[in-house]
């Protein structure tokens, strides 16, 4: 069953990421269905670091936001191929990553969290500090619409972007499914869950955490490109307080450190947040007490529930002659030592 | 001579503030072992409801803090049963907590929007004492300010150190197992811890608020700069605090006297990279003590 199933997975998967927009025709909903890819992108970049190496990086934010500036102030002010810039914002958030990863040479668990949240934080002043470059609290507008050939991905609404996100989104989930079972995937758990045991064995937690780190910035970065391109406006929201905490809330509700639980948290809370769209501050409180209800409730997330529903499940086709098999942890927690 | 006395009003001002803030942060770290995201946002609710009770009950500006620090130190009370004590005993709590915090920041700005509204309030002066220095007049709130901070968070130290609660905090952060084999509970503590850290935040919200304006998303910056603070003192060291604050506070003046206030954070934030390279466990300290 699971090798039929792992076999069967993929296609599927990219069957229902093309049919999609097919079935939903309407602009907004094919609007939602762009966003839901973006945040399934930016969304699984993060729980590489956060959930699956348990690093408290909170940068990430400031990643996707140095992605889209790079993109805008390349689309507007220099003559760059717009589809180029999506790699080189990549790369531009790569090279900042390098920078917020400095603190982490030294620092451990929470002092890391503290260092990343002040340098996501610190990309607003910088942005509204070279306002002449980024056009300060005005932000970027005007940034144009990418096309295929004479063919703007804007037509028939916005189904370029769709499809665009799509692939983004798809390449992303098999990077992130092949690097969790890589070595260095696995040694990245092992950091995680002990560290001591993990370096002894003679895993080096800088230049793991280092790998994972960049790779996780440079998706958010093309992400935040991807984004740019989509609103044609690039401003300081975007490293504001109410993404953290939706991202947050999709990873978590999904199920950190599970592959594809951030799948589902972003296609919940686009959904959700779209449907409180009018209702003003009533939205983000609503994303938040679901953060926090899942927290107290389904540490483990959607994820979590649905592997112990598959679990329960297959331990009564068994029927009751032979011996349940030991249900294995759905992401491996330990117990921490308190210190 | 002027550009001194105003640098020099300007970190003791600066210093003041932060220091209200991270001696908060730094007692629930040394005890909780978390660091609390929320502080920020508890700081703007504080400053609302002073601002509410100053308007509702038309009583003088320090009894109106007062009551809301008491209704501050309820609402800490709450924050620590729900998005504290919850999390830290399970596995990977420390990172559980976080995202609770966030999540509470979160709340209480929307909150704060729903309660009080977009309008941008501001709290009266603090008295209308002036003094001039050197050149440099100080005076209102700005001179409670410089007064105030120390004062309190002296009180707090002298609490830690002379008072029996005080006593159980220190046991409790020195050896956590030990001081619960001697019977002292640890969440009694940790409400203590909270509720007191939540107080001084309140202080500051009021004194932020009159000083400059109330708004939602009026915590976020003394966050940050308080989080700069912990990383140049050293999280859980009480004196260490004291004289981050004041130090950031001198940085902060005098980059923004010779840079300009938006170069300011960044420098600041340069500062703190370089001090967590060169010595992550704060600069004024020499105890390392694993995160």
């Amino acid at each position: 069953m699971p090798k039929l199933r792992g076999r069967l997975g993929w296609p599927a998967y990219a069957i229902v990421l093309v049919a999609l927009p097919l079935v939903f025709t309407d602009p907004h909903t094919r609007l939602l269905l762009i966003l839901i890819t973006m945040y399934g992108v930016l969304a699984l970049s993060w729980n590489l670091t956060l959930g699956f190496a348990g690093i408290f990086n909170f940068a990430q934010i400031g990643f996707f936001g140095i992605g889209a500036y790079t993109t805008g102030i390349l689309a507007t002010r220099t003559g760059v191929d717009l589809w180029l810039a999506i790699p080189i914002s990549g790369v531009s958030a790569m090279l900042a990553s390098l920078v917020a990863f400095l603190p982490v040479l030294r620092l451990r668990g929470i002092y890391v969290g503290l260092a990343t949240y002040v340098f996501s934080q610190l990309c607003i002043y910088l942005v509204l500090g070279q306002a002449g470059l980024t056009g300060g609290s005005n932000g970027i507008v005007g940034i144009p619409r990418l096309s295929l050939g004479d063919t703007s991905l804007r037509a028939d609404g916005r189904i370029g972007y769709y499809f665009l996100g799509a692939v983004l989104l798809f390449a992303v989930t098999v990077l992130v499914r092949v690097l969790t079972r890589s070595t260095l995937g696995m040694s990245l758990v092992a950091l995680r869950d002990n560290e001591p045991l993990a370096t002894s064995r003679g895993v080096s937690r800088v230049r793991q955490h280092l790998i994972v780190f960049v790779i996780g910035a440079g998706v958010a970065g093309v992400a935040g490109s991807f984004n740019a391109y989509l609103n044609g406006v690039v401003s300081t929201d975007i490293f504001g307080f109410g993404q953290l905490t939706l991202l947050l809330c999709m990873i978590f509700l999904g199920g950190s450190g599970s592959v594809y639980g951030p799948i589902a948290g972003a296609v919940v809370v686009t959904l959700v947040s779209d449907a409180l769209q009018d209702a003003g501050a009533w939205r983000d409180i609503v994303v938040a007490s679901l953060i926090l209800v899942v927290l107290w409730l389904a540490p483990k997330g959607l994820a979590g529930i649905a592997r112990s529903v598959l679990d329960s499940v297959r331990d009564r086709l068994r029927g009751p002659g032979e011996p349940a098999s030991p249900s294995v942890p759905a992401s491996s927690t330990t117990v921490k030592e308190t210190s | 001579m002027g550009g001194i006395s105003v640098i020099l009003t300007s970190t003791l001002v600066l210093g003041g503030l932060y220091l209200l803030m991270a001696a908060g942060l730094t007692l629930i770290w040394s005890n909780l072992r978390v660091f609390n995201f929320g502080h920020g946002a508890l700081l703007m609710f504080g400053a609302y409801l002073t601002w509410t009770v100053l308007d509702a009950t038309g009583l003088p500006l320090v009894v109106s803090l007062i009551g809301a620090i008491t209704v501050m130190a309820l609402i800490g009370a709450v924050y620590e049963f729900l998005l504290v004590s919850p999390f830290i005993r399970r596995p990977n709590g420390d990172m559980l907590v976080m995202v609770a915090t966030l999540a509470a920041t979160m709340l209480l700005q929307s909150g704060a929007q729903l309660i009080w509204g977009p309008q941008i309030r501001q709290l009266p002066q603090f008295g209308d004492t002036r003094v001039e220095i050197a050149g440099a007049v100080v005076q209102g709130t700005q001179l409670v300010t410089i007064v105030l901070a120390p004062l309190l968070v002296g009180l707090l130290a002298l609490v830690l150190k002379r008072s029996g609660i005080g006593l159980t905090v220190r046991a409790l952060e020195q050896n956590r197992e030990h001081a619960q084999l001697l019977g002292i509970a640890p969440r009694r503590v940790y409400l203590f811890v909270v509720m007191a850290a939540v107080a001084l935040a309140t202080v500051a919200g009021a004194l932020l608020g009159s000083m400059q304006f109330i708004s939602p998303g009026m915590g976020s910056d003394p966050l940050l700069r308080a989080f700069v603070v912990l990383a140049f003192g050293g999280a859980g060291s009480l004196a260490g605090t004291i004289a981050g604050a004041y130090a950031i506070g001198l940085l902060e003046a005098v980059t923004t006297y010779y840079f300009g206030l938006s170069w300011s954070p960044v420098l600041v934030f340069l500062a703190m990279i370089v001090i967590m390279l060169v010595k992550p466990e704060g600069l004024l300290r020499t105890r390392v003590r694993s995160a």
